[in-house]
């Protein structure tokens, strides 16, 4: 038995060992997750701002249909924008097209500015506008074939380095999607490194994204996303920025069809996250909480205090300056024709309905798909889908929100009314 | 192109040379015996034809994705070396139970469903329990005598491959198992289980 040990046993027996003590070296080292929550700004910390909104349609004309923007605020002020534009919404001519907003383009929103930002805009805004990723340059920086391109996510890491997670399907529907990550050291235009999530084990089917990530205290970033895969439910993935996954929590998986996780971190280790939700009328926005920074998403808020009405339809959410929260979504029972503000000064306990961005009684018509970001400047950038064709970015003042819902920037579908300036709120 | 890129498309064509193979061996047109040509020439074909500005293998790659670095390994035995292949076509009555079991495991454990695969999946991306427990459950079969070797290189092998992290998955489970190993060991433990059932049947 000693001799047939030794003899053919010890290598392998040896490799083994030595191969189980390489792998647990190079198991990455995780420190506990804190969630980046800049502090309180008192409004006596900021200049007062004029109490008004500005929308402007981009990208109409560009394509048959245009859907899904996401935005990043650039470390120099600038707005950037992207979302995806082709034939039809699946098809294999979509790519991602960016837009990028020097600062200077909103214009100074200080009260008692001698340039109105939105009644005397600036008449050259110098607007980037190009064709940021196609099918085919996916293709050959994955090392796969790509049959379509769907949601693109902007975020900068804790380095100011431009990421892009973008989905991709290979073969099928949405439910055989997969997220793909992207750097760029020039803004956008050019992405130098690509690597592909492996977020299941059964060929890596279903994942998606669409709503922004968190980033964390150690500079790894919380990605929030979702699969489409058997079942929709919502995943809370950490990341280096380099794209290694270091660790999956699902959220709300228990539920039903809940998807799109928008999260918002309200302390160092709380975090609130409101989900679209799919499955049979009638349907509300879902609700999600963690207390440990994103490691488990347990906590199933009390939902009478936010019953909004979600038609299936994503969500965007943003902490404010001023820790409020600030959400867009369609508070409709069906159809994405109404698209609203809606306010909390809890941290997500409460919510109240602010003003309404876009509105149509005509059930058909479609304002949806919000993205939502705060510049350093205060002012609040919305991006939405408007009915396919356009995306409709809307600029306006923490000031504007607290100025009564008079109807007065809710936006017909009509194009030259999206394109007139909303009438300036009293301050 | 990457290291993960090169794994994934060397992988492809692998796969494709042993699908041809099976397909030729299930006609009665190829034996269980080493042939290079038979991989290298897929291989080859896979990695230099091209189509839409990408290799034949990229497109391969796009409908299954990547195997595990165990599966490769036993593909490129079964082309090259099918004697050390760690499953015989006459499998113990251990691995006739243990197979087919583990395939059932892998249903519920890893399908993308949402009410388990949270949890066990999850474990792969930063696997130090499971290290551990391997650790230990290769140390109590070595001291019973029971450690197969030709796992226990394969194995060994997908570990190093893990710790070089030569694929794209940062999941330890991703470098062991996958659909396509798991579906196999299942078909390998049922025909086991069946020939088994068929010698006792004749000998009544």
């Amino acid at each position: 038995m000693r001799k047939r040990f030794s003899t053919t046993m010890r290598i392998p027996s040896l490799l083994l060992i030595a191969s189980i003590v390489a792998a647990a070296w190079s198991v990455p080292k995780v420190a506990p997750p804190r969630f980046v929550v800049p502090p309180v700004m008192a409004d006596s910390e900021r200049a007062p701002m004029l109490a008004a909104f500005r929308g402007n349609l981009i990208g109409l004309g560009e394509a048959p249909s245009i859907h899904a923007c996401t935005l990043a605020m650039a470390p120099d002020g600038a707005l950037l924008a992207a979302w995806f534009e082709g034939s039809r919404e699946g098809a294999s001519d979509v790519s991602i097209r960016m837009h990028r907003y020097p600062a200077e383009f909103f214009g100074d929103w200080s009260v008692g500015a001698t340039r109105n930002p939105v009644a005397d805009p600036l008449n050259n805004p110098k607007v980037d506008s190009w064709q940021a990723l196609t099918r085919e340059q996916l293709q050959t920086l994955t090392s796969r074939s790509i049959r379509k391109l769907g949601n693109p996510v902007l975020w900068f890491d804790a380095a100011n380095r431009l990421h892009l997670s973008v989905v991709s399907v290979s073969l099928g529907g949405w439910s055989g999607s997969a997220i793909n990550q992207l750097v760029s050291d020039d803004g956008g235009k050019t992405w130098i490194d690509a690597q592909r999530m492996i977020l299941t084990p059964f060929f890596n089917l279903g994942s998606m994204v669409r709503t922004q990530p968190q980033v964390l205290q150690d500079g790894s970033i919380g990605l929030p996303a979702y699969h489409e895969f058997v079942q929709k439910w919502g995943q809370w993935i950490r990341m280096t920025p380099g794209g290694t996954v270091l660790h999956s929590a699902p959220m709300l998986r228990y539920e039903g069809s809940a998807l799109q996780p928008a999260v918002v971190a309200t302390s160092p280790t709380d975090a609130v996250a409101a989900l679209r939700t799919g499955g049979r009328p009638p349907r509300k926005v879902s609700w999600s909480a963690t207390s440990d920074a994103g490691n488990t998403w347990p906590l199933r808020p009390n939902e009478s205090t936010r019953d909004i009405p979600n038609p299936d339809s994503s969500v965007a959410m943003i902490r404010l300056q001023d820790g409020s929260l600030l959400m867009a979504c369609n508070p409709t029972a069906q159809g994405r024709s109404r698209l609203q503000l809606f306010r909390s000064l809890d941290d997500g306990a409460t919510w109240k309905p602010s003003c309404t961005i876009a509105a149509s009684a005509d059930a058909s018509q479609e304002y949806s798909y919000p993205a939502l970001v705060q510049a350093r400047t205060g002012l609040i950038h919305l991006g939405y889908t408007w009915q396919r064709k356009a995306i409709c970015l809307c600029t306006f003042s923490p000031e504007w929100l607290d100025a009564p819902d008079d109807g007065a920037a809710a936006m017909e579908h009509d194009a030259s009314k999206v394109l007139a300036p909303a009438a300036e709120a009293a301050p | 192109m990457n290291l993960h890129a090169v794994y994934g498309l060397f992988a492809q064509g692998v796969i494709v040379a042993a699908l041809i193979r099976l397909v030729r061996m299930l006609f009665g047109k190829a034996r269980l015996k080493p042939h290079g040509a038979e991989l290298w020439l897929p291989v080859m074909i896979l990695l230099a034809g091209s189509a839409e500005g990408i290799s034949l293998a990229a497109h391969v790659r796009g409908v299954w994705g990547d195997p595990s670095v165990v599966t490769l390994l036993i593909l490129f035995l079964f082309m090259l070396q099918p004697s050390w292949l760690p499953v015989k076509p006459r499998p113990s009555t251990c691995l006739v139970i243990s197979l087919p079991l583990a395939a059932l495991l892998y249903v519920p454990l890893f399908l993308p469903i949402p009410t388990v695969q949270g949890g066990f999946y999850a474990m792969g991306f930063t696997p130090d329990r499971l290290l551990w427990l391997l650790g230990m459950v290769c140390l109590g079969l070595l001291i019973a005598g029971r450690l197969d070797r030709r796992w226990s290189v394969l194995v060994a092998l997908a570990l190093f491959a893990y710790a070089g992290r030569i694929m794209e998955s940062d999941n330890l489970f991703d470098y062991l198992v996958d659909p396509g190993l798991m579906l196999a060991m299942a078909f390998l433990g049922f025909t086991g289980i069946w020939t088994s059932l068929q010698r006792r049947l004749k000998a009544i």
